[in-house]
């Protein structure tokens, strides 16, 4: 008996790691185990054995099938597992094909920059404000103390729709009418982004251009509170080791004046192409808005002072991209937008 | 403004380098555009002297000289007709580089006899390029052999460009204006020039008699007479300041003129005294009609409001502008009527601008010189006129000045000035400011009262001096703070918000951001077919606009990006999306009477393969249900509620293909395929398509999301399929399945539309997959049957459909 179990044990193992697949496995398993296989039968022949044996036989035979069970088992999953790797390295792909397409529309280079701008003034607790591009001429220039023989007013730099009406020649008529409208509450925080007009077409010169303008009016606003907030501007546009100067310059709504130039933000201030050797680049006029401008808004100027400032997006985006052409904000060529 | 740097040196003793005073300068509001050297070119070249001439053995025309050049002599050939035994003349030796030429020069032979190097032309220098210049040899008056030929000709200098804004253009336009700023920057004393007369001759006086008509257009006139000048060219020194500060010498007579110009700021005009009949002078507005052939040889009309200086007879010179040809200065002339004066500044800019005419002397004039300089320039002109010209002083001067402008006074509060600036400056340092820059003070009352001399007239109020103040503090020394105060409120207005979040969403169906110009072209609203009666024709047109295809305001935005789309297809791009948010401009009435309205619009506008589809998938092209889906999209992002579409008629769009848009029943705009007319007007390949939507209007829909619980019971799914006619529209089946299934409808979606076999022509399959579900239950298969049923028998009586599951 014992030898009879001790064979098929010997052959059951080898005939398991012999398996070449699950499936002879399985075969194997009813051949040694099912309801007809040879251990099965062993059991089944017991009945004829001396009752004094069979504990100790069927106990033989229950370890011989504990074994079996144990090696099917490990071989199923040695089985199992190349079977897997098979299959897995049937599947291999080409990774270097591209990934798929989905949609991505640009935001304009302009607009991105823009909301940039705007999003920094909005997080110094600035509002945004609006006004007409179709202007009162009083507002574009008397109100902000551009008299009627200044070379700025000179119809050939600007666009006029009626005499009274002109495309507006920059967004500081906004500074007005929001004094206007809000006088005599204070402060007075806002910017002013949109559309401005030129009777100007050149390489750097666009008919259509942008420009974000900023007012404060308060009790006690200083030109060193403008320098301040400017400073903040640009280190927060672009980057903590920015220095900004500003130069006295002549703006009529504004006195005392200043165009403000940043280090450039190319060769951080040691001299290239860009900045023409000079290590700074101008980015925007400014200055403490004028009293006359104060007064035409509503305010008292020996009561209240303020600030203004005026950038030109089109210029930010141009230094910050290095773009030459300003043409090309316009075009909404494909390739240009993609770019951004 | 040019300002040579050796000649600002007759003015103050600055020991800045030309680099440094350039940077002081900006700083203080002079921007200094750049450093130029005009000497630029001939490094290397020196000066030589001819020590002997002879012809050449074998060429008739060429004649060998033999040249000091300092260290040593060479030996050069030349074919110049002006040479001579003892002059000095430019030497360019081998390796040297002549301005313009790209080789460097070697050693030549000219048949036989060897030339080390060339002898040089005003031309060949790149200094000139009259005749004159390219036909001989030039011929210095100054330098010693071997000297720098650059330092012979006064050429070792660097001249800085200013970019003056106007209100520094009034004082600084001259080389004592930047070298009073120059005193400012450095604590240095200005040296004015001394001005030497030589004492009036006796006997042959000279007379003339002079009449100001109105003294407001010429506060003052003042006149000198210089008799028996001989007219020559200038010497050099003049006529090289002359050249750096970018005018071009004449002869003494005039050059002197540009010159006192340069130095003081105040324009002079000589006249040819003998040519003015009468020997009278009258200052008076033009005739209407009156006829004026200036210096440059143009005869003008001339109208009332230009002011002239006329004769007994005529006019011989536009004030302040420029000089009539029958009064000017030549060779001939013998005697100078000299003119220092000044006039009203709107009056010679409104004149020189309306002829095309600005000059040195009109700028100036237009900006306002110093009404109290007229006299020390007259002098000083006479003076060096006398000195250059030989001449002697036989009149003058006469000076027609009625009313004397005493300095300006302006009060000056201090602590206003603390308080623009944000610095704590003391009373000293403040004054101490405004008398660096000749300003005087006077500081006894709380107000200060500042004396202004007339040269300022850019000064006229407290800010103006508030400013000064600033500049000479220096901007850089104010000190940066951050406003105080609570920061107002945040009105981002929710519009820029919901436009910011509209261009994402966009922006991820795939749609470009465009910015477009503002402007129609007439032309337009042909390429839309627009009609007659259409309130889109009533277009604002510019008075002078720049082109005809920029002459009017746009009243629609999506024409726009059609041109955008054309743009992009004609540089071979084979198709993509493009969106706006921008203005369109309406005008109620034409011409405007008021501010027209500026309405903000959402435009949109696609063609041809908008998406690749890449190696695997399908290309997305433009199509009316990308736009649907693109403009659902949207409003499903923005939670802007119930749309519907409604069929449309807009005569820009195909017949067939547009809608119009409702927002929770509002229309809103309309959308659809290009009709394929406009597409080939805007020189499109079809089909495109484009949607122009009332930004505002769509935008007030903006709905905080509703929440509902989610679902606690099961759902149940069911399919439909029947067949329609084709007039019966989609939303049409949906809104019967919707009313007839009641409450327990969850959803329902379209989920195929066939046409074709075995579908009868003018029918169609659609097939729809509902889900029935109850918030309060799970529901049992009876009661979902119970509504289905329902619903299958409402689309057989309602819509005679023929159901197929
Ligand atoms: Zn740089």
């Amino acid at each position: 008996m014992r030898e009879k179990v001790e064979r098929i044990l010997q052959q059951a193992q080898e005939g398991i790691a012999a398996a070449k697949s699950q499936q002879e496995l399985e075969s194997l398993r009813v051949s040694l185990l099912g309801k007809k296989g040879q251990l099965t039968a062993l059991l089944r022949g017991m009945g004829e054995l001396d009752p004094q044996e069979r504990p100790l036989v069927g106990q033989m035979v229950n370890e011989a099938r504990g074994q079996l069970e144990q090696l099917l088992k490990e071989r199923r999953q040695e089985l199992e597992a190349r079977e897997l790797q098979e299959r897995l390295a049937t599947e291999r792909i080409d990774i270097t094909l591209p990934g798929l397409p989905f949609p991505r529309g640009r935001e304009h280079v302009l607009q991105a920059t823009a909301r940039a701008i705007e999003r920094i003034f909005l997080s110094m607790g600035f509002s945004i404000a609006q006004g007409p591009e179709l202007e009162w001429d009083y507002l574009n220039f008397e109100a902000l103390n551009i008299p009627a023989d200044h070379p700025a007013r000179d119809m050939q730099d600007s666009f006029y729709v009626t005499d009274e009406i002109v495309l507006r020649t920059q967004t500081s008529p906004v500074q007005v009418r929001t004094m206007q409208q809000m006088t005599p509450n204070l402060p007075v925080r806002i910017i002013a982004p949109g559309r401005v007009y030129r009777r100007d077409d050149d390489v750097t010169h666009s008919p259509v251009f942008h420009q974000i303008e900023g007012l404060v009016v308060d009790q006690d606003i200083t030109m060193g509170d403008l320098k301040g907030t400017l400073r903040a501007f640009a280190y927060r546009m672009y980057g903590p080791q920015t220095r900004i100067r500003l130069r006295p310059s002549y703006f009529p709504f504004t006195e005392p004046s200043a165009e403000v130039d940043v280090s450039c933000t190319i060769c951080g201030g040691t001299g290239c192409r860009v900045c023409g050797e000079t290590g700074w680049l101008e980015i925007l006029g400014c200055g403490m808005v004028h009293p006359r401008v104060l007064k035409n808004g509503g305010y008292d100027p020996d009561r209240v002072t303020g600030f203004a400032f005026g950038l030109g997006i089109e210029r930010v985006a141009m230094l910050k991209y290095g773009i030459d052409d300003i043409r090309l904000f316009y075009q909404n060529d494909f390739r240009f937008l993609r770019q951004f | 403004m040019r300002v040579s740097y050796e000649w600002l040196k007759d003015y103050i003793d600055v020991d800045l380098s030309p680099a440094e005073l350039a940077e002081r300068l900006t700083a203080v509001g002079l921007a200094v555009e750049g450093l130029e050297d005009p000497g630029a070119g001939l490094a290397g070249l020196l000066v030589g002297k001819i020590l002997s001439l002879a012809p050449h053995p074998d060429a008739d025309r060429l004649q060998v000289c033999q040249v000091d050049i300092g260290k040593g002599m060479v030996q050069m050939v030349s074919g110049a007709p002006n040479l001579a035994v003892g002059q000095l003349v430019p030497v360019a030796l081998p390796g040297a580089k002549l301005p313009g030429l790209e080789s460097r020069l070697q050693a030549m032979e000219f048949r036989g006899v060897t030339s080390q190097g060339m002898l040089c032309s005003t031309w060949e220098l790149g200094l000139g390029d009259t005749e004159a210049d390219r036909a001989g040899i030039m011929i210095l008056e100054e330098g010693q052999p071997g000297d720098k030929l650059s330092s012979a000709l006064r050429l070792d200098d660097v001249v800085l460009v200013l970019e003056l804004t106007p209100n520094y253009a009034v004082h600084c336009q001259s080389m004592l204006g930047v070298a009073r700023e120059v005193a400012m920057l450095t604590g240095l004393a200005v040296k004015e020039p001394a001005i030497i007369l030589p004492d009036s001759a006796h006997g042959a006086e000279k007379r003339v008699r002079v009449d100001v008509v109105d003294t407001e257009l010429c506060p003052r006139y003042s006149t000198r007479i210089i008799s028996d000048l001989e007219t020559r060219p200038s010497p050099l020194w003049m006529q090289q300041r002359l050249r750096k500060a970018g005018m071009r010498p004449i002869n003494n007579l005039v050059d002197v003129t540009n010159y006192v110009m340069l130095e003081m700021g105040q324009p002079l005009h000589a006249f040819d005294y003998e040519r003015v009949q009468d020997k009278r002078i009258i200052v008076r507005p033009a005739l209407p009609g009156e006829l004026l052939i200036t210096l440059d040889g143009m005869e003008r009309e001339l109208q009332e409001d230009d002011l002239v200086i006329a004769d007994a007879k005529r006019a011989i010179g536009l004030a302040g502008v420029m000089g009539g040809e029958n009064t000017e200065v030549g060779p001939a002339t013998r005697h100078v009527l000299l003119e220092s004066a000044c006039f009203h500044p709107t009056t010679i800019g409104r004149t020189s601008r309306r002829l095309g005419l600005v000059s040195e002397a009109s700028n100036r004039f237009h900006k306002g010189v110093d009404v109290n300089g007229c006299i020390r320039a007259l002098d000083r002109a006479a003076a060096l006129l006398a000195q250059l010209g030989g001449g002697r002083l036989t009149a003058g001067p006469i000076d027609v000045y009625p009313h004397p402008v005493p300095p300006k006074q302006i009060l000056l509060r201090p602590a206003r000035v603390n308080k623009v600036l944000g610095t704590e400056l003391s009373g000293e340092e403040m004054a101490n400011c405004l008398e660096r820059l000749g300003l005087s003070v006077r500081r006894e009352t709380a107000a200060w009262q500042v004396t202004v001399p007339t040269r300022r007239g850019d000064l006229q109020e407290e800010v103006d001096l508030i400013e000064e103040v600033a500049r000479v503090y220096g901007y850089d020394r104010i000190p940066a703070t951050i406003p105080g105060g609570m920061a107002s409120e945040q009105l981002v207005t929710e519009q820029t918000m919901v436009q910011e979040q509209a261009g994402q969403i966009l922006r991820g169906c795939g749609l470009n951001e465009a910015v477009t110009y503002s402007f129609f072209d007439r032309r337009d609203l042909d390429r839309l077919q627009l009609p007659a009666f259409a309130q889109q024709r009533r277009l604002i047109p510019l008075a002078n606009p720049l082109r005809e295809e920029q002459a009017f305001m746009r009243t629609l935005l999506f024409p726009k990006l059609l041109e955008a789309c054309a743009f992009n297809a004609s540089h071979q791009t084979l198709g993509g999306a493009f969106y706006e948010i921008g203005p369109v401009y309406l005008a109620d009435d034409l011409p405007l009477q008021d501010l027209p309205a500026e309405e903000l619009r959402l435009a949109m506008a696609a063609y041809g393969e908008i998406m690749s589809g890449g190696w695997s998938g399908r290309p997305v092209t433009a199509g009316f249900f990308w736009l649907k889906g693109v403009i659902e999209t949207l409003a499903q992002g923005l939670h802007l509620g119930e749309l519907a579409f409604r069929p449309s008629d807009q005569p820009s769009f195909h017949p067939g293909r547009q809608a119009s848009l409702l927002c929770n029943g509002v229309p809103v705009g309309v959308f659809g395929e290009i009709h394929p007319l406009v597409a080939e007007a805007y020189d499109i390949p079809g089909p495109v398509v484009a949607a122009e939507l009332d930004w505002q209007a769509l935008a007030e829909n903006k709905r905080l999301p509703e929440y509902r619980p989610l679902a606690r019971f099961p759902a149940v799914h069911r399919d439909l399929a029947l067949i329609v006619p084709d007039e019966i529209p989609a939303a049409r089946v949906a809104a019967v399945i919707t009313a007839a299934a009641g409450p327990l409808l969850d959803g329902i979606v379209l989920f195929d539309v066939y046409q074709g076999q075995p579908v009868p022509a003018g029918s169609r399959s659609l097939a729809y997959s509902l889900t029935y579900r109850s918030p309060e239950r799970t529901l049992t298969d009876a009661e979902v049957d119970a509504v289905h049923d329902r619903v299958r028998t409402a689309l057989q009586t309602e819509l005679r459909a023929n159901l197929r599951s």
